[in-house]
């Protein structure tokens, strides 16, 4: 089965170190889930400028997890609800990234166990 | 001559500003502190940073917080020596364009590459530290050879007025 994540650049930036490794990932463990809550809460409310912040605080730490189908979920929630343009789309793509990222956070998990 | 010696890195995001400081923590003679929120970091400007690493957007921060740009027009107009280089999420050029405008030194995207480039930012900063330095050296070596000049011609002057020295030289 094709991974989630790919934990090249956090290896990288780490010098492989597994403790730095470990605080990084539960950092992004403890956030990202109440991150993907705060932005569907925001969607049902309409509240498309705080969906667009919330979806921008949270792209560095995609790309720094290396979750690299989230990448283009993420950028697009965050341009369409700044835009407030095919906010239909919203739904759906918020939809995909929470799969995305509940397959990524189960990966997480299993690298730092 | 003035080098750098505390950095402020101010972001809402925790693991960011974490990640950067434990990059930065390599080089023992930084003072590096981490700040959560813009108002924070102005608070302690009495300490007078020599670079603040500034995160352009605090949405998160609370609805009244205030937002990069403001963040750094407070630090230019309190310590105009201090060099800002804004972080941000935000690829698009007109953000990057604007915060140069108002003074920041220069413009990181949040991305993989923006660790190493916070790096480079610092040695550039250093860099033009020194050549001001050196500017400021010059400066002063000029003015006071400028004033010896004056004082030699004043002396000269007076010598020959009181006679004490030939109208031409002996040698003519």
């Amino acid at each position: 089965m094709e991974r989630t994540t790919d934990m090249t650049f956090l290896k990288s930036f780490t010098g492989g170190n597994p403790d730095k490794m470990k605080k990084y990932i539960s950092m992004f463990l403890s956030y990202c889930p109440g991150q993907i809550q705060t932005m569907k809460d925001q969607l049902e409310a309409q509240n498309y400028d705080g969906l667009r912040g919330t979806a921008h605080a949270l792209k560095p730490q995609i790309t720094y997890m290396g979750i690299k189908g989230g990448e283009d979920l993420i950028k697009g929630i965050e341009n369409l609800a700044g835009t407030k343009s095919n906010v239909e789309k919203l739904p759906e793509m918020l939809g995909n990234f929470q799969t995305i990222c509940t397959s990524a956070m189960e990966e997480l998990k299993q690298e730092i166990a | 001559m003035k080098t750098v010696k505390t950095i402020f890195i101010v972001d809402d995001d925790p693991m960011q500003a974490m990640m950067l400081q434990d990059y930065l923590s390599k080089y023992s003679t930084f003072t590096l502190t981490v700040f959560n929120s813009g108002e924070e970091c102005l608070k302690n400007l009495d300490k007078s940073p020599d670079i603040v690493f500034l995160d352009y957007n605090f949405d998160k921060a609370g609805r009244n917080a205030m937002d990069g740009i403001e963040i750094l027009k407070e630090i230019k107009k309190a310590k105009p020596l201090t060099e800002v280089v804004m972080i941000s999420g935000q690829d698009r050029i007109e953000v990057a364009v604007n915060t140069i405008k108002y003074g920041a030194f220069d413009y990181i995207v949040k991305s993989e590459s923006a660790f190493h480039r916070s790096e480079n930012v610092i040695f550039n900063i250093i860099k033009r530290m020194k050549l001001q330095g050196e500017a400021r050296l010059y400066k002063k070596l000029t003015l006071l050879f400028g004033v010896c000049l004056l004082g030699f011609i004043l002396l000269v002057v007076i010598l020959y007025q009181m006679g004490y020295i030939a109208k031409s030289p002996g040698w003519i």
